[in-house]
């Protein structure tokens, strides 16, 4: 792909975000396909796990609702926990403007819907690189995850049935090494971060041997880091 | 869409009810764009909220886990400071505690 700046027509800007994004695609599937999993023994079905997949488009919280739902078959619960942990596409969508300004509303609709941390991530970093890239690279990467998520997850929700015993493959682990290499991304130094993350985790503990709801829990712990990150200068 | 959410029941309201905040969520960002602010309290408080949230649900992940669990995440946690590879980190995670539970409970 060349990377000379100047503009470019929206359907090869497109097709250069669907294909430099495969990588990224690629883990999408792993942890798609363990989340597909999850998904029947939440009883869903394969259009259910579809049509979540396509409507929410957001891995991270898909995977924490259904989560509370198989655990504390909870749905407001695990709406809010979801919701929570999707309160981060404030901040991508936010620094978007100049890509998603001065169109049609459809436009910005599917673009925003569109907005994952990957793509986002790699559409700012090729803008960056000096690349001619924006809304349709962004649109163009969105549309190769959407895919993986759903080819993924429906895969996985379809031939679980192969595998007897999850916890023996695994599965369940999944979630948990995912989000711990995804956490080293979000660590800004030890002046930063330290002292907000072990608040997080005094909260959690803290809350969980009071007993409280554990998506509570996790909420409180997620504002409690936060707010002392707020007050570092 | 409404028949199939209302035979859908408990798993259809968590589908709809997700998929209408993540969108106002992913809506309201661009259009309070321009008025967040890029500095100061409330734009830190931002910026530090998905790494808290993630050290939240990890914390709870854990610690709800057996003994496996936690050697597990401790040495996918020291793993993962060496390979950066989402996919190699989750599969060796999966491999990892497979192993641990048909090996290891004996010993812990």
């Amino acid at each position: 792909m060349s990377d000379v700046p100047g503009k470019r027509m929206p359907f090869r800007e497109f097709q250069a975000g669907l294909i430099e994004i495969w990588p990224l695609g690629l883990g999408v599937l792993v942890y798609g396909f363990a989340f597909g999993v999850l998904t029947v023994q939440a009883d869903m079905t394969l259009l259910q796990t579809g049509m979540m997949g396509a409507f929410v488009f957001a891995g991270a919280s898909q995977i924490v609702a259904v989560e509370r739902l198989v655990t504390d078959g909870a749905v407001l619960s695990g709406i809010v926990a979801g919701s929570v942990l999707n309160l981060r596409f404030l901040l991508l969508t936010a620094s978007l403007c100049s890509e998603l300004g001065g169109r049609p509303f459809w436009q910005i609709a599917l673009g925003v819907h569109m907005t994952g941390d990957e793509s986002w991530a790699l559409m700012l970093s090729r803008k960056n690189q000096g690349q001619a890239v924006g809304y349709w690279y962004l649109v163009g990467g969105g549309c190769n995850l959407m895919l993986c998520w759903l080819a993924s997850t429906m895969a996985g929700n379809s031939f679980s049935s192969f595998i007897a015993d999850p916890m023996a493959w695994g599965l369940d682990f999944a979630f948990t090494a995912v989000f711990i290499a995804l956490l080293r991304t979000f660590w800004k130094g030890r002046a930063v971060s330290l002292r907000p993350w072990m608040v997080s985790v005094a909260v959690v503990m803290g809350l969980q041997w009071l007993g409280l709801e554990s998506s509570w829990t996790l909420m409180a712990g997620g504002v409690a880091g936060a707010a002392v990150a707020g007050c570092h200068v | 869409m409404l028949p199939w959410l209302v035979a859908m029941s408990e798993i259809g309201f968590l589908v709809l009810g997700l998929a209408l905040s993540t969108f106002a969520i992913r809506y309201a960002g661009y259009a309070l764009g321009a008025a967040i602010p890029q500095s100061g309290y409330w734009a830190r408080v931002m910026g530090a909220l998905p790494g808290c949230l993630i050290v939240s649900l990890l914390a709870l992940l854990i610690s709800q886990g057996d003994r496996t669990v936690w050697l597990a995440s401790l040495l996918i946690a020291l793993f993962a400071t060496r390979v950066q590879n989402l996919a190699l980190v989750m599969l060796t995670g999966m491999g990892l505690i497979a192993l641990l539970r048909h090996l290891v409970p004996q010993v812990l």
